[in-house]
């Protein structure tokens, strides 16, 4: 419980206020001196406290715009240990106070003997940040004030780590955090941005500096991302050689009125994914734990990736999530920038991947895979894991974008609103309602066994996506001519869910498709009724595409 | 001289009347006519306000690059006043005067807001909320007041004249919120006033009936409308604030 007191002295005009805390009567003192009356009570006070050592001189300096004034800081000590923000600022003219200023704690009651050394502490602080966080300020033994208005003894540093600085302060003998803020000034801010489908998003940003920065301070993990802008070579440093990333990296616009179509729809869509996992799944992002969600953008400008040797096509063609890639093996997720418009890419213009959200949708979810099944990438674990990504892709589409044929709009199609086919064709890379139109197959009996492509991975998926489309919207697989009696599109979250739950929780890291078909079989009796529509229709979809 | 009439009979004519006069039995005196005799006269009421003069204010914002909207419904109902009048009378039954009624009263405030999101366009969230300001008017009638006194003991008075508005007005200029991530949902905290007083000229009509049990004290009850109508700035720009209404009530009645 706290009190306030108010005492007036010298003529009801220097008012002192003390906010006690009755457990430790410990107190803040809080005066401030402009007249006469009030300097000679108060610099009479300061002195008495700077001869016994309580206050020392921390800086002096002078103000340039009244050169014969010096302005003294006093730091108080307690014991001989500074008490943290508790200090006098003393405006001096010739050595005559004609203002003060102080807010000093009165009686800090602490043992001022650590129970830690400050190397102890530091390791502390590191460990419990990131990977690759470093120390920028070293521990320095303070008393804290807390918002009790207990006083504490405690270390405090300023860490850095996943692009945030924290000034840290922990108990000096249990090493317990006390108290943590930002190091870096800034100030969240919401900006607006043209996308790759010319529609405008709102892009969750900062102000740092005069400059606004894509780094979303509004969600809860760190959603970061970067601009190569152009630069191959330190794009690919940076994600496979664990190059550093640097606060300058970071995409940035001066008005937050963002044109970078890249740059807007990979920090929008990147944010709609968290908040989709986080809606329709209650997860916190990749690990569930709001690992940082770091992207790469611009790695290569559409005009010179047609200049690209073939091996670093992936660079402006694709789109990939790496667990192990960037500084400190954070993960990242890259995506290419496409080719002009001009150009087509077996018969289909590219544009920027960033623009489906059911590419980024699909990335961020190998992320999470990464993070729980971890699905081996091969084979049928692999094919599996890459039908994960493309089923939250679209559930990611569905929960956001109203359902439709055109641009921007959900469908079973994957990456449609960055592959586009000149003259009205299919658009995409997959189909998840006919596999086969881009050659996948729609049926375990026509499943690619052999080495390309880890075994398939990309056109073995369309068994599974196939299966996930026939659970929801019901229909014949067109190879088994097996029906399935689906749950219907008003009811999608509940496949959504039991593809979730398996894939996430249930399925080995070498699963099969059979072990998939059992595992979403009993998510859905654990998620709903045991013999109801929801199991019915995931078992007949896995036996309509020949996964039994 | 050739009288028609001669004269004779003239002046016995004359006498005949003059002696009839005398032995017929007198006219009742007419009885004296009520006068308002006392010159000064004052009146204390408690009165009771009826009516409302609710109104309703819809202003937008920008938050997160987009338009929001702020309704605010003020309630400003039904509520005790307080009114005190005086004047003299200036020429048989006119009297001119003043008076001044006060009215103050709570105005419960429904403030509700769509607040857009902070990550989506076209999906704002609503937050509702109360505020309780308060509504204090202070009427200056200056009255015209014909006074018709029925009996020595009972007096009827009508009167009307402009009447002169202050009216003081908590306004609800902004509100805060507390979001939290997903923002699907915000929870309003405390709405942001500020009091506004504004003047306007109206008119006000009223009737009394008073009772003297003393020559000089008595009690009466009347009832007047007085209203006005004010400019406030609010929120959404220059608005108009209708401000008095009809008022019952009753009270002392003093004359001198």
């Amino acid at each position: 419980m706290k009190r306030a007191m108010a005492m007036a002295a010298t003529g009801g005009a220097l008012l002192v206020s003390l906010e006690v805390g009755s457990a430790q009567q410990a107190s803040t003192l809080r005066f401030s001196a402009t007249t006469a009356n009030e300097l000679r009570l108060w610099d009479g006070y300061v002195t008495s406290r700077a001869r016994a050592g309580d206050l020392r001189v921390r800086q002096v300096v002078r103000d340039p715009s009244l050169p014969s004034r010096t302005i003294e800081r006093l730091q108080q000590y307690s014991q001989g240990v500074p008490v943290w923000g508790a200090e006098v600022v003393r405006d001096l003219e010739r050595g005559v106070p004609l203002s003060m200023f102080g807010e000093l704690s009165a009686q800090p009651d602490v043992d001022p003997r650590p129970g830690l050394d400050a190397d102890a502490v530091e390791r502390l602080l590191l460990s419990r940040e990131a990977t690759g966080a470093v120390l920028l300020r070293l521990a320095e033994l303070v008393i804290l004030r807390l918002e009790t208005g207990q006083h504490r003894l405690a270390y405090t540093g300023v860490v850095s780590a996943a692009h945030r600085v924290f000034r840290v302060f922990v108990d000096a003998s249990s090493g317990a955090e006390l108290l943590r803020y930002s190091s870096i000034h800034t100030q969240a801010a919401i900006g607006t941005g043209r996308g790759t489908i010319g529609d405008t998003k709102k892009m969750a940003t900062v102000l740092q500096g005069g400059v606004y920065l894509a780094d979303d301070q509004l969600r809860p993990p760190v959603l970061t991302t970067f601009d190569m802008r152009g630069n191959l070579p330190r794009a690919v440093q940076i994600v496979e050689q664990g190059a550093p990333l640097f606060l300058s990296d970071i995409a940035a616009d001066t008005d937050n009125d963002w044109t970078d179509s890249a740059v807007v729809d990979a920090h929008a869509y990147i944010g709609w994914t968290y908040d989709y996992y986080f809606k329709r799944h209650g997860r916190r992002g990749l690990d569930n734990l709001d690992r940082p969600l770091v992207a790469l953008v611009n790695g290569v400008t559409q005009q010179a990736a047609v200049t690209l040797p073939p091996e670093l096509l992936d660079w402006a063609l694709n789109a990939f999530w790496c667990d192990d890639c960037g500084p400190g093996g954070l993960g990242l997720m890259y995506f290419g920038s496409g080719i002009p418009s001009n150009y087509t890419f077996f018969g289909q213009n590219v544009n920027y991947l960033a623009g489906s959200l059911d590419i980024v949708a699909h990335e961020l979810t190998h992320g999470v895979t990464s993070s729980s099944s971890n699905l081996i990438y091969m084979n049928e674990s692999g094919a599996l894991n890459e039908a994960f990504s493309d089923i939250m892709g679209t559930g990611a589409e569905y929960f956001f974008q109203p359902v439709g044929t055109g641009l921007g709009q959900a469908d079973y199609l994957l990456g449609e609103d960055s592959f586009r086919t000149p003259g009205g064709g299919l658009n995409g890379i997959r189909s998840m309602v006919d596999p086969g139109a881009f050659g996948d197959p729609d049926h375990y009996s026509k499943r690619f066994i052999g080495t390309f492509d880890n075994g398939f991975v990309h056109s073995n998926s369309g068994i599974v996506n196939h299966a996930y489309y026939l659970a929801i919207e019901g229909g014949t697989n067109r190879t088994s001519g097996l029906a399935v009696q689906g749950v219907g599109s008003a009811n999608r979250e509940q496949i959504e869910k039991v593809f979730y739950r398996a894939f996430v929780f249930m399925l080995p890291a070498s699963a099969t498709f059979a072990t998939a078909r059992a595992a979403t079989i009993q998510a859905a009796r654990d998620l709903y009724p045991a013999n109801g529509a929801v199991a019915t229709a995931i078992t007949q979809a896995w036996t309509a595409v020949g996964v039994n | 001289m050739k009288p028609f009439v001669p004269m004779a009979v003239v002046l016995t004519l004359a006498s005949s009347v003059a002696a009839d006069a005398q032995t017929r039995p007198a006219r009742p005196a007419p009885r004296p006519r009520p006068v308002v005799a006392e010159r000064v006269f004052l009146s204390v009421n408690g009165v009771f306000q009826a009516g409302s003069n609710d109104f309703r204010d819809t202003s937008t914002f920008r938050e997160n690059v987009e338009d929001g909207s702020l309704s605010t419904d003020y309630s400003v109902g039904p509520g005790p006043a307080f009114d005190v009048s005086g004047g003299v009378v200036v020429w048989q039954r006119l009297a001119v005067g003043a008076g001044i009624t006060r009215f103050s009263h709570s105005t419960p405030t429904a403030v509700s807001a769509a607040v857009p999101h902070p990550f989506f366009f076209n999906q704002p969230r609503t937050v509702t909320g109360e505020f309780s300001g308060s509504r204090t008017e202070l009427a200056v009638h200056l009255q015209v007041r014909g006074v018709f006194p029925l009996s020595n003991r009972i007096q009827v008075a009508v009167f009307g004249g402009p009447s002169f508005f202050r009216v003081e007005q908590a306004i609800v200029d902004d509100f805060d919120f507390t979001e939290a991530y997903p923002f699907d949902t915000a929870t309003f905290s405390r709405a942001m006033s500020r009091t506004q007083s504004e003047s306007a000229v109206g008119l006000h009509v009223g009737g009394d009936v008073a009772y003297f049990f003393r020559p000089e004290v008595g009690v009466g009850v009347g009832v007047q409308y007085s209203g006005a109508t004010v400019q406030m700035t609010l929120p959404s720009g220059s608005s108009d604030v209708k401000a008095g209404g009809a008022q019952v009530g009753g009270g002392l009645r003093l004359r001198f």
